[in-house]
Formats: structure tokens, sequence, C-alpha cells
């Protein structure tokens, strides 16, 4: 017999997911099919599908999302791991400033951090005067593709290794003290317990924190727009970008609509084959 | 099992009743006044130098005056949102069905909403066309009605920071050449504080008319005369203009980064005193700590004078079903655009200069608006494409191939080609 009951609990979630998720999926998908500006609107069945595959820009995007994931994901983990095994044996106080401190960065509007950043890799800013002061010749920092990768890299994982370091703090500080306490009889040392006994034991959050992080360098915009805004010429533009820019400032909406609709194959893609390769 | 199952029981019951007066309560809701929604750009403070020192602030003055003809319409304003140059804002709420009754914004924007069966003809529900300078009336008309109300004209020329300059050892003289003004650059530099000759952006694709203007200094054009419908500027005048340009970047008379700088960059370097000459309105230079003098952009030799770059503000009013709307906000619409509310609401809120002929108080301009119009008097207006429906999506053309090229990724000519095909391209497409 279906009891009511925990559908009746779930109802609300479900009804704010589907109004502020489903239904407009469902409507830029239908928008995707079309050739609007909002003022004139035609059908065009699969045209934008097409158009897409030729544009180089939306592309270029697609890849530039890919390089920020393997770029980003891996720093997010290896600074949370760090700094969450720097605090592990730290009295209680010490670990909660800690969290707070790391993670007080994420409180901070997109925008913000990404203005911070852009003075501060500015050619006259703070780390350039910071290569300078170790003989190292001031950089343009914001020009030339790589490094403008770099910086929107560095400006994202500052802001976001607070939020992953709380999630894998509280799972290495899960793990059962008897197993340590076991490796410790048998004569591992600190190293080996922190590699072997309490690595393993969180490598869920730590898939947790890769997936995470995946699908946020693959949807980034804030940070892209305000530090680097693409440059240059698109070459450090996310998907995210392009699409805003195809719509708001092309005025082509069922483009946009379409390349949403790829974007979402894209990551869901992505996400489906890290859960499948995590069995 | 009684008590787990009161509490869905009670949830339910407060989410109904909730719903049940609310229901009731819009039921009772007495006839409220007719609200006219205004998409406005922000407006400006009231700069220092106006003669004006009355209560009113520019955007209260015509509302006033509404509600003394018609105190059944209240007006609901909301501004722009201008962070991208784009009219995301307004595509935003046409999109979600509530487009705003009067819009008003640069025409570059505007005018892609003004289509018949979206934009009124307003025609027949204002008068006094006459007092409109014919200029403004053409670039809102379309198949020979009327489908907006020209607002304001906003003018940029060169500005020019004679502190900085007086110290340079440099003086601007009229029908200046783009040999004195590579002299100006060297002076500038050679004071060997960080201070710039000018500023070069292409990080973002707003205040273009800050370097738009040096194509024409050396002959270009965009657009042939009366015709927007194939781009010209793919020329050799072009190639000399960005070599020019070039090369300001690689002597270092501009601000390094030119490729990710952007035009907010811009301003406010030039408004801290460290930039030397910039292309902009009257309105962006108040505030600055220094005197500053207004003057034409230097020109290559045997190339005409370089005209004001002018841009126009236009009013639209969104056609609705409901003909007592229609008029309602097409009167909104005209009380914007009164003789009064020009004077005080265009001028000294935006810092633009007036539509209607009849308002022409010269006690209103101060001695740096006179040297702007003096140059668009003397050497007429720039023809950008301001007022073409796709000058939105075009103007983003040109930013990313700048970037690549100030990085000597692209020749100039490679430029050039590039962006003819792309705005060709979007020229012909429906």
């Amino acid at each position: 017999m279906i009891k009511p009951l925990p559908y009746l609990f779930l109802l609300p979630a479900l009804l704010g997911f589907l109004l502020s998720l489903g239904v407009p999926l469902v409507l830029v998908g239908q928008l995707s099919f079309y050739q609007t500006d909002y003022v004139v609107t035609r059908f065009i069945g699969l045209a934008n599908y097409r158009a897409i595959l030729e544009d180089r820009a939306f592309i270029q995007s697609i890849l530039n999302c890919l390089q920020y994931a393997l770029m980003i994901v891996p720093l997010q983990i290896v600074g949370a791991v760090g700094v969450s095994f720097m605090v592990l044996d730290a009295p209680k106080r010490i670990r909660d400033a800690a969290r707070f401190v790391f993670y007080v960065p994420h409180l901070a509007a997109g925008v913000v951090i990404a203005r911070t950043w852009r003075w501060m890799f500015a050619y006259d800013g703070v780390v350039n005067y910071a290569l300078g002061a170790v003989g190292i010749e001031p950089v343009e920092w914001l020009i030339y593709r790589g490094s403008a990768m770099s910086a929107v890299t560095v400006a994202i994982v500052s802001a976001t290794v607070g939020t992953y370091m709380i999630i894998i703090l509280g799972a290495m500080m899960a793990v059962p003290r008897e197993i340590i306490e076991a490796a410790r009889i048998d004569g591992a040392s600190h190293g080996q317990v922190r590699r072997e006994v309490i690595l393993p034991s969180i490598v869920p959050a730590i898939g947790l924190c890769a997936l995470l992080g995946m699908l946020g360098a693959m949807q980034m915009w804030e940070t892209a727009r305000y530090l680097t805004a693409g440059a240059p010429a698109g070459g450090s533009a996310t998907m995210a970008m392009d699409i805003v820019s195809t719509g708001f400032e092309a005025g082509k909406h069922g483009l946009a609509a379409a390349k949403g609709v790829v974007m979402i194959a894209i990551v869901g893609a992505l996400a489906l084959v890290k859960r499948r390769a995590e069995g | 099992m009684r008590k787990i199952a009161f509490i869905p029981t009670a949830i339910a019951a407060v989410v109904l009743a909730l719903f049940a007066w609310t229901a009731y309560g819009e039921g009772r809701a007495e006839a409220k006044p007719m609200e006219i929604v205004v998409l406005h750009a922000p407006t400006t403070k009231i700069p220092e130098n106006t003669i004006y020192k009355g209560p009113l602030k520019g955007g209260d003055l015509w509302t006033a005056a509404l509600s003394q003809v018609r105190p059944d319409i209240t007006v609901r304003k909301i501004a722009v949102d201008l962070s991208t140059g784009a009219a995301m804002t307004m595509d935003a709420l046409v999109a979600s069905g509530q487009a705003p009754d009067v819009y008003l914004d640069a025409a570059m924007r505007t005018a892609k909403y003004m289509v018949p069966g979206f934009a009124l003809a307003l025609d027949k529900y204002v008068g006094d066309w006459d007092d409109f300078f014919p200029g403004g009336l053409d670039a809102v008309r379309r198949g020979g009605k009327i489908y907006g109300i020209p607002w304001a004209t906003w003018l940029t020329t060169m500005n020019t920071n004679t502190d900085l300059l007086a110290r340079a050892g440099y003086e601007v003289k009229p029908g200046w050449s783009i040999e004195d003004f590579l002299a100006m650059c060297r002076k500038v530099k050679a004071l060997g504080d960080g201070s710039s000759g000018t500023y070069l952006f292409a990080g973002n694709q707003s205040s273009d008319q800050w370097w738009m203007p040096w194509f024409a200094a050396f002959g270009a054009r965009y657009y042939a005369v009366g015709d927007y419908s194939r781009n010209t500027l793919n020329s050799p005048q072009a190639v000399a203009a960005l070599k020019f340009m070039k090369s300001l970047v690689d002597e270092g008379y501009v601000p390094r980064g030119a490729a990710s700088n952007t035009d907010t960059e811009a301003l406010t370097a030039f408004k801290a005193g460290k930039i030397a000459t910039g292309s902009m309105q009257a309105a962006h230079a108040v505030g600055s700590g220094f005197r500053y003098r207004f003057v034409e952009f230097p020109r290559a030799p045997g190339v005409a004078p370089v005209g004001a770059a002018a841009g126009l503000t236009s009013i639209i009013v969104h056609e609705s079903k409901d003909e007592a709307r229609n008029k309602a906000a097409a009167l909104v619409a005209w009380t914007m655009t009164s003789p009064e509310a020009q004077r005080l609401n265009v001028y000294i809120v935006a810092g633009s200069y007036m539509s209607r002929k009849s308002v022409t108080d010269k006690g209103l301009l101060n001695e740096r608006d006179d040297e702007i119009l003096g140059v668009m008097h003397k050497n007429g207006v720039l023809d950008m494409g301001i007022t073409m429906p796709k000058f939105t999506p075009i103007r983003a053309m040109m930013f990313p191939l700048l970037q690549q090229f100030y990085t000597g990724k692209m020749s100039a000519e490679d430029v050039l080609k590039t962006y003819e095909a792309n705005v060709n391209e979007e020229l012909a497409s429906k």
C-alpha cells in the first residue's frame, strides 16, 4: 500500500524544482527551435543547432571550460585536503577559526571577487609588485590566454577552497578513531596514517568535491566575465559567457537557448561519466 | 499516529487559508490608478555647474506635470542595467511578458524595438512634431510612421586635461594633426610619472565612441552616406588608423593592457588626472579635479575635420491591446519630452542636449558644452550607424578583433576583413 505521507513532505521541494528548474528547462528547449529577439519570432527547426557546429567562439568556450575544470578542480582538492590536514590535529578553536577564515571569501559576491583579483592582476597591481620583489619582470596577466585563465583559476580556487575544506575536514573527522589507533599500534607513522588510512577513507568526500568543482567550473560566468571579460578574443571565455553574449548582446535568444541546451547536455554527460567511473 | 497525522493536516490547512485570504483580498481591492511602467536609462546627478537651484530633480518635474493633467495615472520607474551596454533588462522584461509601457534609452538599444506591432505608432496620439529637430525624427520613423520620440542627443569629442598638458609643456592648437598628437604623447610620456597621452581599451564593447573616431581621423567611413546596407570600413584609411592605434600601444602612449582594459577603467584613469586626452561627453568629465577643454579630434593630412560623435536617446511606447493604456502611455512619453522637462531633465540630469527647437535656453549650457557643440556645428556629426536597428549586435564585433590586434595576433588587414564579413553577414540576415 502506498503511503502518501512521504510524498506530501516531498511536494514543496518537488514543486520548487519544477517551477525553478523543470519548467524553465522545457521552455529553453522550446525556444531553441526559434529565431527571436523577443520582438520578432519565427520557427526555424534545427537551424540553431546547425549554427552551433560552425560557431568557433562557442566551441572555444567549451574547450576553455574543460581546461578550467582540469586546472581548477585539482587545485581545489589539493588545497582543501592540505589545509584540512594542517588543522586536523589542532585544538577545536583553531579548526573553527580556520574554517571561518577560509570560508569567508566564498561569502563575497562573485563580482567583488573578480574585480578585486582584476585589480591585483593589473600591470601595476599587487601580484606584479610581489613578483618584482623577487626579481621577476611584471606580466600582463590579462591579455594573454594562458595567464588570463590562470588568473581566473586563482580567483576561483581562492574563493572556493574554504567550502571544500569544510566538507573534507568533516569527512576526516568522521574517520573512526579506532582505525587510526589500530594503524598506529601496527607501527604506522604520522604520514602513513594520513596517506594510507585517512585519505582512502575520505575518497567519497573528495569525489563529491571534485564533482561540485567540475560542475562549477563548467558553469562559471561572473568571475571570468568581470576579471577578464573573456579576453583575449574569447580565449578565456566560458560557455555561460558566450550564451549571455549571444542572447543579450547579439539579441539571438533562440541561438542562446540552443547553446544552453548543449551546455546542459555536456555538463550532464560529464557528471554521468564521473558517477559511472566511481562505480 | 494521531500526532503525526495532525502535522501535515495543519500545514495544508494553513496554506489553504493563506490562498483563500489572498484571493479574497484581491477581490476586494479597490480600483487603482492606471500604472504606467517606465524603463529608463539611469539618471545622473545634477551637475554642480547648472543654473537650476530648485528642489525638484529632473525626473520629478515631468511626473509632477503629468499628475496635474492626469491624476489617474501613476508612473513606476525601473532603471536599466547598463553594465554590459546591452538591452538585457528590456529583453528580460519582454521575455517574461512584462514589457514596460514606456522605454527610454539610447537609440542604439531602442532602435531594435521600433517595430510595428511592438512599438506604438505615435503619430495619432501626440502632436507638435515640428518642434523636434528633423534628424532626430528621421531616426524614429519607420515606413513613414513615427515609432519613437527623440529625447536627447549626446555628443562626444576629444577632452583634454589642460593641467596635465601644461605640465608636459604642450598646448592643443585648432586643426591639430596626427603628428601634433604624437608629439603631445611623447611630451606626456616624458613626464615619467605614469601619465599617458590617451587611453585605448578593447575589454568591453561600451563607450566605443572613445576610439571609433580614430577611423574618421584617417578618412575611413563606417557606412556610405545614407546607406546602412553594408559596412564600408575595410579600406586603406582604416588600415592606417588601426596601425596608428597599435603604435600608441607599442610606444607606451596609452596605459598597458589595452587588449583587456575597459571603458570604466579609461574614464576612471582620466578623472584621476593620469590621461591627457580622451573622447567623452561633457557630463562624464564632471567632477574631475583639474581643468579640461573639449577640442576636435586630430586628423591625418588631407582628411576632412572629424565630427562630434553623436547618439540619440529616444523613447518608445509598447503597443497594448488596451487603447486606454496606449493613450496613457503615449501621454507619459510626451510629458517626458515636454519643453519644460527637456530644459531640466535632458540637460541637467542626463548631461545631453535637447531634441526640441524651442528649448534653446543658452543659460543652461556652460563653456564645455559650447566647446562640444562648437565642434558639431563646425565639423558636423560623425556617423557610426548608431541609430541602425542592428547596431547593438554589430558593435560587439569589433572589440574581440581589437583584442587580438593589440596583442599582435592579428594584422590590421585581417581585422578589417573579418569585421567587414561579420558585419555584412549580420546586416544581410533577417
